[in-house]
């Protein structure tokens, strides 16, 4: 048996591809990082090569077009620690039989893709609600988040159609990467400086506001909390302010002090 | 500014209306702030397990009229309050940037009569689009009673309007709520549905873009599922309603014997619901489901007691059958359907096939066959004893629920 290990790059995916059918193999697991393997697994280091990717990309784009390749894409956004595995298997299928095959639902492998990608959208789209803005003293609205996916550059443009005249900046915490709306374009970077918010102080009574509306909404004869935790996974409230402990005066800036670095995010 | 004692106030007495959803409208940014999104967003669940979209309040709760199912009646001794057009401009537009909420939902109690009512209404809507120019998503319930123009001004203004019939029969009407009559709830909303077919004729003239919806209470007076479902139905056909929400009576009145004393089911309102999915999505007619002297049976859904009294048009060959087809097998929805007629280009497909597929066999295995195979009971007693049995383990959350609040009902009754 045999294990393809990949660098930390998106295109190694399709150097595995090429790998595989130049060598005329089937890996069994494709991976990045560290991943338990069989005993009697042989582990073959893929490296990324230019040429090989486009011609990889082309091959991908003559059996299904261009959304076949952009699928790929979408794909390794997601969290699933076998996504490299399940991509692989896929596309190793559509290659060799020259066709989008991505809709036979029958073939387990083509389930699993489409399960990785019903994932991704199903949160993209929750979190265009989830998500909970905060004015900061400078009046940028911060908004932080931990999803499962990496999807903050999905969620960002939906909010520029929404507010295109304020600015604000989207926060995954899970992995440092930041969604950045200057008023103009969105910027996403990935950036691990610690950073601190400043609030303004409207922030406590419409928090407070919110917190009362929340409770009130609610009609207590009907709890029926199952239903609440299937719509809003208990994972996502530690970013939502209706499930957090009411706001108080400490984070409050000293007179309107800007934090520099909010403001060079924004530049 | 709106404070929190108020809110509280006007939030408890808005509660109770039903209508959730931000759908139907995309209305793009056009300067100021806010969109609409066609499929609705949710921003947040209560423990009652509903959404929040839309910030769901009334302008006032002090109402002139005494309906007896309504805790905002006017014999009802309970805290009153009322904001101005200005507080709740503020309180949506700061919610709204904060994504707290997709829209306003704006009601209100009628207040002296339904055209100063409803003439509030408009200032602050018309002054939330205006003057504060939010371009978001608002719903307005309109006042039965209120004059045309005022109504028809109002829908060119917000998304949707709703106009809540709120009882299924203008008898039990006259008897709970005396000063609202079916005529005065049924002409407004037919104005306003030919108002809406003549908008949708013409380019750039919106009115109403999400359309019209209403509600009524269920099981505070004795109709029927049956009188329920074909009066749904015809609101959809000759009203062209985007939605008609059911709520089951949750008892706010004990003075009076007209009232039931304990709360309906949720269960009966589910297979309303479910319905209701029926008649707009599958291609049902009222007449098809059930008919005027029937109700639901509560162990089977809806669409599986149809199957059941049509045997013979099953079991359907799943490589084979139309689309609409397969939507009408008990247990297969769109995804399942849409998966199927995907994979089956590919190759036949067999149960183990579906079950990969995660196409829910429960039901559905008694209503088709694979290449010709068929697994399901063949008896007709036998199949609904088993659906049913099943039906009742996926909902033992929702009894013990409704054995709680007899536990509760009977503790305030001094019986326990």
């Amino acid at each position: 048996m045999i294990a393809y290990k990949l660098p930390d790059d998106d295109d190694a995916i399709f150097c595995a591809l090429f790998e595989s059918f130049t060598a005329r193999e089937r890996p069994y697991m494709v991976f990045k990082g560290a991943f338990q393997l069989s005993f009697d697994c042989r582990v073959k280091t893929i490296s990324v090569i230019p040429k090989n990717v486009e011609r990889v990309k082309k091959g991908i784009i003559k059996c299904g077009g261009i959304s076949l390749l952009s699928t790929i894409y979408y794909a390794l956004r997601s969290q699933d620690e076998l996504k490299e595995t399940i991509i692989f298997n896929a596309i190793y299928k559509c290659l060799s039989e020259r066709k989008n095959l991505l809709d036979n639902f029958k073939d387990p492998d083509m389930l699993a893709l489409f399960d990785l990608k019903s994932k991704i959208g199903n949160e993209t789209h929750r979190m265009k609600g989830f998500i909970r803005f905060e004015k900061t003293a400078s009046g940028i609205w911060y908004s932080h988040f931990s999803p499962d996916n990496n999807i903050v550059d999905l969620v960002a443009p939906h909010f520029k159609e929404r507010f295109p005249k304020e600015k604000f900046i989207i926060h995954d915490t899970r992995r440092n990467i930041f969604s950045v709306y200057n008023g103009k374009d969105i910027l996403t970077f990935k950036s691990d400086q610690p950073i601190t918010i400043y609030l303004d102080k409207e922030e406590i009574e419409f928090q407070g506001l919110w917190q009362t509306y929340f409770n009130s909404v609610n009609i207590k004869e009907r709890k029926n909390t199952r239903l609440q935790d299937n719509s809003l996974p208990r994972r996502y409230r530690v970013n939502m302010s209706e499930f957090l402990a009411p706001l108080d005066n400490e984070i409050l800036s000293p007179n309107n002090f800007n934090p520099v670095y909010l403001n060079d995010l924004i530049e | 500014m709106l404070d929190a004692k108020r809110l509280t106030i006007l939030t408890e007495s808005a509660k109770y209306d039903v209508s959730c959803s931000s759908s139907g409208s995309a209305r793009k940014n056009s300067g100021g702030i806010g969109n609409a999104s066609y499929g609705g967003i949710c921003h947040s669940f209560t423990t009652d397990g509903r959404c929040i979209s839309l910030l769901k309040i009334l302008m006032t709760n002090k109402c002139a009229y005494d309906c007896l199912y309504c805790v905002n009646r006017r014999s009802n001794d309970v805290p009153r309050a009322s904001a101005t057009p200005d507080e709740i401009c503020e309180v949506t537009m700061e919610f709204y940037k904060r994504n707290y909420i997709e829209g306003l939902f704006l009601s209100s109690a009628v207040e002296g009569n339904p055209d100063k009512t409803m003439e509030l209404l408009l200032e602050t809507v018309i002054k939330l689009r205006k003057v504060y120019g939010f371009n978001g998503y608002i719903h307005l319930k309109g006042i039965p009673g209120a004059d045309k123009l005022l109504l028809d001004r109002a829908g060119s203004y917000v998304d949707r309007m709703s106009f809540n019939i709120e009882l299924p029969s203008e008898k039990s009407l006259k008897m709970l709520a005396p000063q609202k009559s079916r005529k005065s709830i049924f002409l407004p909303m037919s104005n306003m549905a030919t108002e809406y077919i003549m908008a949708r004729k013409e380019k750039n003239y919106r009115f109403l873009p999400a359309g019209q919806t209403t509600q009524m209470i269920i099981g505070a007076s004795p109709e029927t599922d049956g009188q329920i479902i074909k009066l749904t139905e015809g609101l959809y056909d000759r009203f062209k309603l985007k939605r008609v929400y059911f709520s089951s009576y949750v008892p706010t009145n004990y003075k009076t014997s007209l009232l039931p004393t304990t709360p309906v089911g949720l269960l009966r309102e589910h297979r309303l619901y479910q319905a209701d999915w029926l008649l707009r999505f599958y291609g049902f007619k009222a007449d098809e489901l059930l008919s005027t002297d029937e109700n639901f049976d509560l162990s089977v859904d809806p669409k599986c007691s149809w199957a059941l009294k049509n045997m013979h048009l099953f079991p359907v060959e799943v490589n084979t059958a139309k689309p609409e087809m397969l939507l009408r097998v008990p247990g297969i929805g769109f995804k399942s359907a849409s998966k199927i007629v995907a994979a089956r280009k590919y190759s036949k497909l067999d149960f183990n096939d579906l079950l990969k597929m995660r196409v829910v066999l429960k039901r559905a295995v008694h209503f088709i066959t694979c290449n010709g195979k068929f697994c399901g009971q063949e008896k007709l007693t036998a199949v609904k004893n088993i659906i049913a049995l099943s039906e009742r383990a996926d909902t033992y959350e929702q009894i013990s629920m409704f054995s709680t609040n007899d536990i509760t009902f009977s503790v305030l009754g001094g019986e326990l």
